[in-house]
């Protein structure tokens, strides 16, 4: 099958019966992913292992992901804002997704870290440009609403507006990264 | 947590989806088996007659320290709720022991150095097994932990075989050479083999039997088999990882009846 004419809302609902889809889909997402955690945790070796976290967390969810409620490496980037939230708890707790899992912890060695800077360099700092092209008020609604998963009051009044202009916020912020996210995958 | 570690991968991101890759397939055949209800019944008044005779439960030290530490450091981090993505449920998460540890094994590796492991039911219903190397005095020593869910262990057990491989893949002492793979199998299992593709059918080390206070059916078992680890670099595409993962081959039950099982 050729997963590149899948978006990611088809590839995350065809991954139970086609595993190879989530493949696909963890190919398409990793170095963004990774750029994501690498530039917060500041440690390679860390954000490879939160990577791999996230996406464990990310299969195991996959079930449950209902499209069109964001787009998916939105979704992806509130599993991995939750993980490093878990890894500033505990450390202990960040592999509890892939120990469900049954997956093995891989470590790496002095030339996997220099791949990662290889990746890095390519990434960049583009996973997030959709998100930091926004205007800054439906930014913040999304990161409030999706990313960190505050409720729509809460973000509300945090962003002091009502709660239905900051749905409005991030109705909009969303459709554009929707958009976005089609135009380059 | 204490690292676990596996073979040493230069391509990080490959290894890390071939992983991933390999437990979406797991994922994806046990849901297919729930969907096709192709569970099979199991005869829960299996014998209990195996080797050792009584049921092992050894209270609240393993008799290991640094066995005792890995499980109390694992128990001791602050209580947390994990979740899987907007929407997704939030899962408590309590890893102190509840009830008996199971005996404590003895796991002899080929070049001479052993590891101590055993397993114990957790406060959030999970059935964890975990390795340590015995000699380790450290506070925090070095091991992994392998936990699955009792539910969903009780599947396992009762539609792929009496014994299922719970995890692993890495070894707390010579992790360059040895990976431990441990699992949990029917107490009225004496006896596993496992292997990878291609390879020959290694001897687990099984526990005795222990009865978990919230496992309702016979007692379990938990066991663990040494293999060597892929060579470096052997593990860069999904079909390498299914190949150097070890199944179980065969489970002897303590009746002499031998079940083969060609799934994990």
């Amino acid at each position: 099958m050729d997963y590149g004419r899948l978006t990611d809302d088809e590839l995350l609902g065809a991954t139970r019966d086609d595993p190879d889809a989530f493949g696909a889909f963890y190919e398409r997402h990793c170095r963004g992913v990774l750029a994501f955690l690498a530039r917060r945790c500041g440690d390679h070796e860390t954000a490879l292992d939160l990577t791999a976290e996230v996406f464990a967390s990310a299969l195991a969810a996959s079930g449950r992901y209902r499209p069109g409620e964001a787009p998916a490496r939105v979704w992806l980037l509130g599993i991995a804002q939750n993980k490093l939230a878990e890894l500033r708890r505990g450390r202990a707790r960040a592999d509890a997704a892939r120990r469900r899992l049954g997956m093995p912890r891989l470590t790496f060695g002095d030339a996997a870290l220099e791949r990662v800077e290889e990746v890095l360099d390519a990434a960049g700092s583009g996973y997030l440009d959709g998100l930091g092209d926004l205007p800054p008020d439906e930014r913040a609604a999304v990161t409030a609403r999706v990313i960190d998963e505050r409720g729509y009051t809460e973000a509300a009044q945090e962003a002091g507006t009502t709660e239905a202009t900051l749905r409005k916020r991030v109705s909009r912020g969303l459709a554009k990264l929707a958009q976005r996210g089609g135009e380059t995958q | 947590m204490n690292r676990s570690d596996f073979a040493r991968q230069d391509d990080p991101l490959a290894a890390i989806g071939a992983s991933l890759t390999a437990a979406a397939h797991r994922r994806s055949a046990r849901l297919r088996r729930r969907r096709h209800g192709l569970f099979a019944a199991v005869a829960t008044t299996a014998t209990l007659a195996v080797a050792g005779g009584a049921f092992a439960v050894t209270g609240t030290s393993t008799g290991v320290p640094a066995l005792d530490r890995a499980i109390g450091n694992y128990a001791a981090d602050d209580p947390w709720e994990g979740h899987e993505g907007p929407g997704g449920p939030r899962v408590p998460v309590d890893r102190r022991p509840y009830g008996g540890l199971s005996p404590t094994i003895d796991i002899p590796l080929p070049d001479g150095q052993r590891v101590a492991a055993a397993a114990y039911e957790t406060r959030d219903g999970m059935i964890c097994s975990t390795i340590v190397d015995p000699k380790d005095t450290t506070a925090n020593p070095r091991g992994g932990f392998g936990c699955t869910n009792i539910r969903i262990l009780k599947k396992w057990l009762q539609g792929d075989g009496p014994a299922h491989i719970q995890g692993g893949g890495g070894s707390p002492v010579s992790p360059e050479r040895w990976g431990i793979h441990g699992g949990i199998a029917r107490g009225d299992v004496v006896g596993v083999t496992v292997g990878v593709e291609g390879g020959p059918p290694i001897d687990a080390v099984v526990s005795g039997a222990w009865q978990p206070p919230s496992w309702n059916g016979t007692p379990l078992r938990v066991f663990f088999a040494v293999l060597p680890s892929p060579p470096r670099g052997a593990i860069r595409a999904e079909r390498d990882f299914h190949r150097w993962f070890p199944t179980v081959r065969s489970a002897r039950l303590a009746d002499g009846t031998v079940i083969e099982t060609p799934t994990r």
